[in-house]
């Protein structure tokens, strides 16, 4: 809070703003996908940066349709969308379906991953399905106020190096932490930080030995491509849309 | 103005009409809907398919055989086989029927619509476990190859039926038979479930209800020539002889983890912690993912946190949150109790 | 180029298919697990605990007071209680101000207006009588109990206690095949039966998120209750003596309340046995942490979200149902207006089943929203009486002050303590309103089960009135 308001003051400093432009989606910069569990407060960061009302109740599963708002920092016009809040991607019902195939193939320049830092390790499994999916990722761990007051202390530098992006603390509810997650944003957006996100690692032996046998063979028919690992398991999964983007060859123009 | 009496009386006609309609109208419908062509349609199917289980257990197909197991009259099933051998679907070999390459292709035709359809209700419909088999008879006449195509491509082109059957591909590829016969499974030695026949429905339901599903592992302790006792997570569960012939196991390779439990989730009281052994494969579909998302799987500690005023769902904390579930999902959970050291939490 | 692609994404296709072969079906199990343990390691690594955990867990001390079995309920009673009650004593002053600034003020004011500059008469009909009067009437009777209704709950909500609600309901909803989360949406029926079929969003599992909203009709909406109020007074107020007719009439609709909930039980329990046995039906409940909530922040929100958005619609609804209204009112057709056609038509059933052809025709034409009906019913009884004095003419909706004028305007059209009865029945179990309807079919987004759940309530509230009216004409005779 006390950042922001020598922001104000300071002249040089003046296009480094927070402007929320509400629905005004007109030729945007940049796309950012919000993801992440139920009731974590999803709503509200989409509601603070784009200065929208979007209810948010207490209450998982308020967003249930896509919404879409947008706000411009730094010179740069964002377009946020808030994908369905999920506690997964692999189980296919409807809302996994369409918050999955944004990040996949919406080719968001960022994804916002909002979590709850009371609950992190619950959290973590949505936030690593993500990291296989894409590379340009900020996670959010919100609810910071809630996690102290249950005694519990977050190490984000050593998170953030652990998962490879930009971690944020935030407390969306009263607006802290919001100037540092546009930061993370602009940097990840524009290329200035680079992710090496986390990659699952697994113990489970025939995972290993499936893989080991798949993934080079997607590297060798995708040249470039940065997730192959993610194909892999959706592959043995017998993911549909996954398998007909491969025999297409849709899946090599879409990746590289 | 009618005669209230009259009036009533025609009232009470037209609402037990609609009742009967309702309560008995499905199979007449279905009687009249199904023409004589159609009929005859399904009875080959249903024969070719007997005859490709009996062909693949090395058992003999005969007229009594078929005739029992479509439950039809001998002198049909004469008639039926002769129909068969016409059409070159079935050749005979000293009263032993085989199906022909043209035979066994269309049997695996549909068998695989038959396990695609028992996936489809067991993964994707609130229907209960008898009635998956049921009503996969029903509609499996009725897909044609390139429906069941997209039927398959929808649930994830899956390998295997609720059963653990292997579903047949398209091009009626199926893998290599895994395991044996729970009959010739050695005395205590740990075996997994691969599968149960659901046929006969006798049979079968008596397994499930006995709590037998596949993934499950079991053990046999006692063989005499009246029953055999399995043993499966400290329980000690009879089933008949024959009932064991339609079981497939793999035994354990001495390296595999036993997943041995003492306790569902329901059995923890309030305040008790347990953690997850593992998840029953009688859970699927939908409800299984879910419960896993939620972050019930194997090594997860879980505390039973409090019972509703109504009695029923159980809130759990399970990761940091508090989930509630009602009995039977937690039936499904089963735990290791956690002694509790004097409350670190 | 194209044929070498296509055919290494074959063998690729073909090494995933033997690989699955191999995988089995618990390839899924292998995968959750593996991403959990890696959680799990990133969380030990990261996450510390800050000792002083052991001062006061407040939600601890919460949920025991509010989900334990002996306060559970009654805590749930007396908050739910304590909303309704607010809502019902506070919505009655700003209502009857609103009737009066919109209704008794403005449109007089509008029709010398339309007078002055000259517009025809049929236009200023159209206009002022039909379409600005039901829009009138429907803002001055949905908005105050709404715009206090949703905010309080929206409170409860915020603060964390309605999944309470769900968990401590949840068993009595699972024997009837639904959720415990229905026993929210039924309650945001109460207020209103779109913001109800919405709210079913909260229920993940499909089945029982079909059945909360097929079956929210059955929650009494609040365009309703003055129906259910007037002629409870009226018709059987009356039957006790003058002490008791004021607690006799207050039975009488809770009484009609409680049906309600009733219905909601029984079509719950025979849609999750027959149609709706194949929908996937899985159980999942979180009860999210206690959290103090914004009151400001949600006071504004819930008015936008749910009082400005539910009212908008059953505006938009209202207005043509007002020209409607205005015009079968003063076509003729041959020597009588087309409502009096309509009302002989449908007289002969209407009387059968207990009702009459007016009471029909006005739940047709007052289908976008229930708020309307009473006003509907009194200009086409006098319409259909040709009575003059009363009311305020072909057309024009209307309400009257005096209990007593009610009466005699009833009693002349040939209302028994019968049709009062049905009439209670009809206004609980029929049709919901288009708003409602529209509503549900943009969450189903299915004509099956949108014409499912607004054609059964109707055949039976007409079969339940006809039914009642036989054996009420054998049993008391006419």
């Amino acid at each position: 809070m006390v950042q922001d308001n020598i922001c104000n003051d300071c002249a040089a400093h003046s296009d480094v703003q927070l402007k929320k432009l509400g629905l005004d989606m007109a030729r945007s910069d940049y796309i950012v996908a919000l993801a992440g569990n139920p009731n974590t407060g999803k709503s509200t960061v989409f509601n603070n940066l784009t200065g929208l009302r979007q209810h948010t109740g207490n209450w998982p599963g308020k967003t249930v349709s896509r919404a879409e708002g947008s706000f411009s920092y730094a010179d740069k016009k964002y377009k946020l969308v808030d994908l369905p809040g999920t506690y997964s991607l692999l189980s296919a019902s409807t809302d996994e379906e369409i918050a999955r195939n944004f990040i996949l193939f919406g080719k968001p320049d960022v994804t916002l991953i909002i979590a709850d830092a009371s609950r992190l390790e619950r959290n973590l499994n949505l936030t690593l399905q993500i990291l296989e999916i894409t590379d340009r990722a900020v996670l959010c761990l919100n609810l910071i106020d809630e996690a102290k007051r249950h005694g519990i202390v977050i190490d984000d530098r050593n998170l953030a190096k652990e998962l490879g992006i930009p971690v944020v603390p935030a407390t969306a509810r009263f607006g802290l932490g919001m100037q540092k997650l546009l930061q993370s944003l602009k940097e990840v957006a524009t290329g200035e930080f680079q992710c090496k996100p986390r990659k699952i690692k697994t113990t489970s032996p025939f995972l290993k030995r499936a893989l080991n046998k798949l993934i080079p063979v997607i590297e060798e028919k995708f040249p470039g491509i940065s997730n192959a690992r993610w194909i892999a398991l959706r592959m043995l999964e017998g993911d549909k849309e996954v398998m007909e983007a491969i025999e297409n060859g849709k899946l090599g123009t879409l990746e590289i | 103005m009618i005669n209230p009496f009259f009036a009533l009386l025609i009232g009470l006609t037209i609402l037990g009409l609609i009742v009967l309609i309702f309560l008995y109208g499905k199979p007449f419908l279905n009687r009249l809907a199904r023409s004589k062509a159609l009929s005859e349609r399904i009875w080959i199917e249903d024969a070719l398919k007997h005859l490709y289980d009996r062909n693949s257990y090395n058992a003999t197909a005969s007229i009594d055989s078929v005739s029992g197991s479509l439950n039809i009259s001998r002198n049909h099933a004469a008639q039926l086989l002769a129909k068969l051998e016409r059409l070159k679907l079935i050749q005979t070999q000293k009263q032993n029927f085989q199906l022909t390459a043209a035979g066994t292709a269309y049997a695996l035709r549909i068998i695989r619509i038959h396990r695609l359809w028992e996936l489809y209700f067991a993964n994707k419909t609130g229907f209960k476990e008898p009635e998956w088999h049921s009503r996969a008879e029903e509609v499996e006449h009725f897909t044609s190859t390139e429906e069941a195509d997209i039927l398959a491509s929808q649930m994830g082109n899956p390998t295997f039926d609720p059963h653990g059957a292997p579903i047949p591909t398209t091009e009626g590829e199926l893998p290599p038979k895994a395991g044996i016969s729970l009959a010739d499974l050695e005395m205590e030695t740990m075996a997994r479930i691969t599968n149960i026949e659901d046929e006969p429905d006798s049979v079968f339901t008596a397994l499930v209800q006995a709590g037998l599903h596949p993934g499950m592992q079991i053990q046999i302790i006692e063989r005499t020539p009246e029953t055999v006792v399995l043993s499966a997570n400290k329980q000690h569960i009879p089933i008949a002889p024959i009932a064991a012939a339609n079981i497939t196991v793999i035994p354990h390779s001495p390296d595999e983890e036993c997943q041995e439990f003492e306790n569902k989730l329901t059995d923890l009281n309030i305040g008790e912690r347990g953690v997850v052994v593992h998840l029953s494969q009688a859970c699927r579909g939908l409800q299984r993912k879910r419960l896993m998302d939620l972050g019930l799987i194997p090594g997860t500690e879980v505390e039973a946190a409090m019972r509703s005023a109504g009695g029923n769902p159980v809130a759990y904390n399970v990761r940091g949150a508090l989930i509630a579930l009602r009995s039977e999902q937690a039936d499904y959970i089963h735990v290791r109790k956690v002694e509790i050291n004097n409350g670190t939490r | 180029m194209k044929n070498r692609a296509t055919d290494s994404s074959k063998n690729l296709n073909e090494l995933a298919k033997s690989l699955r072969w191999e995988a089995g079906e618990n390839l899924h199990d292998h995968l959750v697990n593996a991403i959990y343990e890696d959680a799990a390691r990133i969380a030990n690594n990261t996450v510390g605990k800050n000792g002083d955990t052991g001062k006061f867990n407040w939600d601890r001390i919460l949920d025991n007071l509010l989900t334990s079995r002996i306060t559970g309920f009654p805590m749930m009673i007396l908050l739910l209680g304590i909303v309704f009650w607010i809502t019902i004593s506070g919505a009655n002053v700003p209502s009857s101000m609103l009737a009066t600034l919109l209704i008794d003020t403005t449109h007089p004011i509008l029709k010398s207006f339309a007078d002055q500059v000259g517009l025809p008469w049929w236009l200023s009909g159209v206009l002022f009588d039909g379409i600005y009067l039901a829009a009138a009437w429907v803002i001055s009777v949905m908005l105050p109990p709404m715009a206090i209704f949703f905010p309080l709950f929206t409170l409860l909500e915020d603060f964390g206690y309605l999944p309470r609600i769900a968990f401590n309901l949840d068993n009595l909803f699972r024997r009837a095949g639904a959720h415990g989360k229905q026993a929210l949406t039924m309650s945001m029926g109460f207020g209103c039966n779109a913001a109800g079929v919405v709210a079913a969003r909260i229920i993940d599992s499909p089945r029982e998120r079909l059945i909360a909203i097929i079956t929210n009709n059955f929650a009494l909406c609040n365009g309703r209750w003055p129906t259910q109020i007037l002629i409870a007074t009226l018709f059987i107020g009356v039957l006790a003596s003058p002490q008791l007719g004021g607690l006799a009439a207050t039975g009488a609709v809770v009484g009609i309340v409680m049906l309600g909930i009733f219905f909601t039980f029984a079509s719950s329990w025979l849609l999750s046995r027959t149609v709706l046995r194949g929908e996937p039906s899985t159980f999942s409940l979180e009860l999210p942490p206690y959290r103090p909530p914004r009151f400001w922040k949600t006071l504004y929100t819930s008015l936008i979200d749910r009082t400005i958005f539910v009212l908008w619609r059953a505006i938009v609804f209202a207005v043509p149902a007002g020209a409607v209204i205005w015009l079968i009112a003063n076509i003729h057709i041959g020597s009588a207006t087309i409502a009096a056609h309509l009302i002989s038509f449908f007289n002969p059933f209407g009387i059968l089943i207990g009702l009459n052809g007016v009471i029909l025709l006005a739940y047709i034409i007052a289908i976008p929203a229930n708020e309307i009906v009473i006003p509907t019913i009194l200009m086409l009884t006098v319409l259909s009486l040709k009575l003059t004095g009363v009311g305020e003419g072909a057309g024009v909706m209307f309400e009257l002050t005096e209990n007593a004028d009610y009466l005699r305007l009833f009693s002349a059209a040939g209302w028994t303590t019968l049709t009062a009865v049905n009439l209670m029945i009809f206004s609980l179990v029929h049709n919901p309103c288009s708003t409602t309807i529209y509503t549900i079919y943009k969450e189903t987004n299915s004509v099956k089960w949108t014409t499912l759940a607004s054609v059964a309530p109707v055949i039976m509230g007409l079969a339940l009135c006809f039914f009642i009216a036989q054996i009420w004409r054998i049993v008391v005779g006419y």
